[in-house]
């Protein structure tokens, strides 16, 4: 049996923690909230775009551009988007299992490389025996859209100049606040399909030419689908933490009140013992 | 062409952090690279680079205008989608 005084001390502590994480709901649901504006202001642009590519990319032919080329995939790239700071639940754990799951897959027959955001990214592939070409650890905070610019640059260098043959993403998608979704895509080459479908087959006019626009869309959406995978997870991060925060506090709730009526059973009982005690000394008297 | 064609077009403009316009209109006007371009429902597919200028669209006689600084077009007879960079003052 715990004693009385340890178990208001063990009570002062949990509340303690709730206060704490109580603010960190707070401070997550405002960083959320402007992380939701931001993909929202986004998604339009990300989620239209591929109707456009996709649709001249069908009209294109593989050599018009290099970001088209499809090879063989002895080597590969991988972005994998994690956060810096934990205290968001599942949120790195489950992403870095299905990744590690996927490249398990992929490294009989190519060899991977890592660029990686975020900590615990690095932290969870510190120990792997790929190859880190970038990791961008404890800089999310600060990371501009013109660092994002850079990295979609230098992604598609590595693709143009033949030092990868595909490039592949792993990130959480903002679905809805409860849970994020786990992705796991292809980024190039371009995937698309040939055949030509949909409404139309009349073949579309070109100004000025097919390789010009391609030229100056293909990076444009690339550069668009690293944003993606950057913004969806930062929003995706913060949701995961203002759920996990949110946990937290609910928990400690049950366990204060828990903690309290075991307390006060406690204090009870040794009340009635010693009232017990003080009856048998009155009995003992009164006999004598 | 033989068959119908559409009496008005879905006509979306959409800028990266901005969307513009999504409804339907029966006229479109474009700042192309070489002109200002016409497009009516029914148009060819073309795909084009825009310029700097006035992007102006609705149903005759009343139409919208919105400054951009240039980007794409993609024009289908019954679908116009248009990714821009907007001039400063609008976004």
């Amino acid at each position: 049996m715990p004693a009385l005084i340890d178990l208001r001390k063990r009570i002062r502590s949990v509340r303690n923690t709730q206060q704490i994480t109580q603010a960190m709901k707070t401070v997550s649901t405002a960083k959320f909230k402007k992380a939701q504006r931001n993909i929202l202001e986004r998604r339009p642009y990300w989620h239209n775009m591929p109707d456009m590519v996709l649709d001249m990319a069908r009209w294109a032919e593989r050599k018009d551009h290099p970001l088209l080329m499809a090879r063989e995939e002895k080597r590969l790239v991988a972005l994998i988007v994690t956060s810096d700071k934990g205290l968001a639940g599942a949120f790195n754990s489950n992403l870095l299992e299905k990744t590690d799951e996927e490249l398990a897959n992929r490294s009989e027959k190519a060899n991977i490389s890592l660029i990686l955001i975020g900590k615990k990214a690095e932290q969870f592939f510190k120990h792997r025996s790929y190859p880190v070409l970038r990791s961008y650890a404890g800089q999310i905070q600060n990371m501009t859209e013109e660092d994002l610019k850079d990295l979609s640059r230098y992604l598609m260098k590595l693709f143009v100049y033949s030092e990868t043959d595909a490039v592949y993403a792993a990130y959480n998608e903002f679905k809805s606040i409860l849970a994020p979704k786990i992705t796991f895509l292809k980024l190039l080459p371009l995937e698309f399909s040939q055949t030509a479908g949909g409404m139309d087959s009349l073949p579309p006019d070109w100004d000025p030419s097919r390789v010009c626009l391609l030229e100056s869309v293909l990076p444009l959406y690339f550069e668009n689908q690293v944003f993606h995978c950057f913004y969806e997870s930062a929003a995706a991060e913060q949701a995961a933490r203002m759920m996990a925060m949110d946990n937290a506090t609910r928990n400690a709730d049950e366990l204060i009140s828990d903690l309290t009526l075991l307390m006060n059973k406690l204090r009870q009982a040794s009340i009635t013992t010693e009232l017990l005690e003080i009856m048998t000394a009155v009995d003992a008297l009164a006999k004598k | 062409m033989s068959q119908d064609l559409p009496e008005t077009m879905h006509l979306k403009v959409i800028g990266p952090r901005k969307m513009a316009v999504d409804e339907k209109v029966k006229e479109v006007y474009l700042p192309g690279l070489d002109g200002y371009l016409g497009i009516l429902p029914g148009h060819r597919p073309l795909n084009t680079f825009l310029g700097k200028g006035e992007l102006s669209f609705g149903v005759k006689g009343s139409l919208q205008r919105i400054p951009i600084e240039g980007g794409y077009a993609h024009i289908f007879p019954d679908q116009v989608l248009v990714f821009v960079q907007f001039s400063e003052h609008e976004a």
